[in-house]
């Protein structure tokens, strides 16, 4: 039972990571490799917040989530707005140096002192028993927040008018300008929608173990299962993920820790070959990219 | 500004001079001395900025605190000291840059305060150049400054870090307090020195006649503790060994208390503020370094007021290895006189014996075999929920330095 939690818990940061990945990459056509800076950065938002307010630790997360969307909104009016009618390699070149500055900066401010979330926001420990489980209240958060986050987003881009121009932007945005639809005005709001799963895995990771500059590196891994799941695709998204932390978990329970790192990796190579858009992208996208 | 907010008050000097580090690779700090005259003048290779670099920066902090300090008292032997400091980020290449450069300068001491992927040039360009050079922090003492069976002439170590007796130590504590039924766990970081401490661990336990039930070695950026911590769970560890980073220490054993562990996590990181906010009445911290403020240390006030002169970003009590560094080097420079040469410096650290104030356990005391010293000394704290604070779990325990 211990392992199926672990694979769920892990699955479900995963999911939160690779959402955003996949927002940005179905919306821009980048693959934004500084997501895992901007979840670190998301991390010391929340941390800034609740130190500078002293409010209630829910509402110093909701402060960081609004701080974070507009964060999100800067950084591709500032940084990928200018480039992305280049070649596809410009974007994303960009935004490695996005997220080493960004690091950098975090590492001058902030030192690379371990900070402590939880004590910082003062979260209720308790949890419950179920089925020779311990559960506590932030584990079934992280699990809860992951599936609403996915709904919301997977939802909200197909029932809504800003959904709908958004894949009209994303399909051909020079025929989108020409409709009347600011292409954008349409993704600078999905980079902030976007910075939402960033900052909640940034709280989620530092209220689990702790922040500092390196846990950039965990939220670069929410790539992984966004590409076996399908980097266009929000369907793919729970079983790459789940598929994802199933092969990390078991690795590391069953064989070495260190081959866990290894592992999905693995997986990912594997799917690949077989479906190279993933589980569940769609061939024709590839063909575009 | 932004680092007005923090409670540990960062200082924005500081985080202008690591945005110039940042950009050049390097942190010049020339510390001009309120006294006159030709300066003794000091190198010091750190780990000031990169992933880890808290376990190092604050010795680098405390180390230059000391300097200042004895610069505005007048110097040594009315001498002022010009320090030199550079960062390595603990990467091979910047190390041996670095060694190459403060070899250049023509310092009279070189110390290194960093980890050790970046000995071997430091070690190289000692040899080379005839300057002393000096391991200070929470560096590890490298072999070069022990008795095997001589210390290297110009190679000396006043750092808190001796990876064999500190193993010794920590085994030897686990051993007299886990009962014999409690199984034993291994917890160690995916880099070599971190899986060589939890090997020789291993062995020790062993030829005590108790078997290690599961060792793990995780990677530095581990997305989630929780397999970790069922490995252990399952293997039923009662009391873990640490030797590595402390940021697995705070994932695995909130991993494996959420998991229903009620052992004893056992770590050799001297992290008093840690401590104080993770408050696990059994994770026990082995420390060479005195918890400053736990014990009311009377140095720490005058550590405070140094560090705020510099403007330093960590906390007092993250200063004190460093801080001894400084003192050593002060004893240094005052038995070599003036002038002194780098070859007369060495001289006169091959007998030093000098006081660390309590900071630790007992004196660097050198000999021309042994540039560590006699013994090394560990203290071990917890937090206590009874009393709502850290308390002293074990006074100074000495180990001999064979």
């Amino acid at each position: 039972m211990q392992t199926v939690a672990n694979v769920v818990l892990l699955g479900s940061l995963y999911l939160l990571l690779a959402t955003g990945f996949v927002l940005i990459y179905r919306g821009s056509r980048v693959m934004n490799l500084a997501y895992g800076d901007t979840m670190a950065l998301g991390a010391y938002v929340i941390l800034l917040v609740a130190m500078a307010s002293h409010v209630n630790w829910t509402l110093a997360v909701l402060l960081a989530l609004v701080i974070g969307v507009l964060i999100g909104a800067a950084m591709y009016w500032l940084f990928v707005r200018p480039v992305q009618d280049h070649p596809v390699y410009v974007p994303i070149l960009v935004t490695i140096a996005l997220g080493i500055l960004i690091r950098t900066c975090i590492s001058l401010v902030f030192t690379s002192q371990n900070r402590y979330l939880d004590e910082v926001l003062q979260i209720p420990k308790y949890s419950v028993s179920l089925a020779h489980l311990q559960i506590n209240f932030i584990d079934a958060a992280l699990v809860g927040t992951a599936l609403a986050y996915l709904l919301v987003v997977a939802l909200g881009l197909r029932r809504t008018s800003f959904g709908i121009r958004m894949e009209a932007v994303a399909e051909n945005a020079d025929l989108a300008a020409l409709r009347g639809i600011s292409p954008a005005g349409v993704l600078a709001p999905v980079w902030g929608i976007a910075m939402i799963g960033a900052v909640l895995a940034g709280f989620f990771i530092g209220v689990r173990t702790t922040v500092s500059p390196d846990i950039w590196l965990i939220g670069l891994k929410g790539l992984t299962p966004a590409l076996v799941g399908g980097l266009s695709s929000f369907r793919g998204l729970v079983p790459g993920c789940l598929l994802v932390a199933a092969t990390e978990v078991l690795t590391i329970q069953y064989i070495d820790p260190v081959l866990g790192e290894v592992a999905p990796f693995l997986v990912m190579l594997a799917v690949l070959w077989v479906r190279p858009w993933g589980l569940a992208g769609k061939p024709e996208q590839i063909a575009r990219v | 500004m932004v680092s007005h907010w923090f409670q540990d008050k960062s200082r924005m000097p500081a985080a202008r001079l690591l945005l110039a580090a940042a950009v050049s690779g390097v942190t010049p700090v020339a510390v001009q001395a309120a006294a006159q005259g030709e300066p003794y003048s000091v190198g010091l290779s750190g780990y000031i900025t990169g992933p880890g670099a808290a376990d190092h920066a604050p010795s680098v902090e405390g180390f230059r605190a000391y300097i200042e300090r004895v610069n505005a008292r007048g110097g040594i032997n009315g001498h002022p000291v010009k320090l030199s400091v550079l960062d390595d980020r603990a990467e091979p290449a910047r190390g041996a840059d670095n060694a190459r450069r403060l070899a250049d300068e023509k310092h009279h001491l070189v110390t290194w305060a960093s980890l050790s992927p970046t000995y071997r040039p430091a070690l190289a360009s000692a040899e080379e150049s005839g300057v002393p050079l000096m391991f200070i922090g929470n560096a590890s003492c490298p072999d070069q400054a022990l008795p095997k069976p001589k210390a290297h002439p110009m190679v000396f170590c006043a750092s808190s870090i001796l990876i064999g007796p500190d193993l010794e130590f920590v085994v030897q504590y686990a051993l007299k307090l886990a009962p014999f039924s409690t199984k034993i766990g291994l917890l160690a970081a995916d880099i070599p020195i971190s899986r060589f401490g939890a090997d020789t661990q291993e062995k020790q336990f062993q030829s005590a006649g108790r078997q290690v039930a599961e060792k793990l070695a995780l990677p530095l950026a581990t997305s989630d503790y929780g397999p970790a911590a069922t490995r252990f769970l399952s293997a039923g560890v009662g009391w873990i060994n640490q030797w590595g980073p402390f940021g697995q220490v705070v994932g695995v054993l909130r991993a494996a208390r959420s998991q229903g562990w009620k052992g004893t996590l056992l770590s050799s990181v001297p992290f008093e503020n840690e401590l104080e906010k993770i408050r696990d009445d059994k994770l026990l911290l082995a420390t060479a370094v005195a918890f400053a403020k736990t014990v009311k240390h009377p140095g720490l006030r005058e550590i405070e007021e140094a560090g705020r002169a510099i403007g330093a970003t960590f906390q007092p009590n993250q200063l004190t290895a460093g801080w001894v560094g400084g003192i050593v080097v002060e004893a240094a420079l005052k038995a070599c006189g003036w002038p002194c040469t780098p070859a007369q410096l060495a001289k006169a650290m091959g007998t030093l014996n000098v006081d660390t104030q309590g900071f630790f356990g007992g004196p660097i005391d050198w000999t021309p075999e042994n540039h560590a010293r006699s013994k090394a000394y560990y203290q071990v704290y917890r937090w206590s929920s009874e009393k709502g604070s850290i308390v002293r779990e074990l006074d100074w325990t000495a180990i001999p330095i064979r």
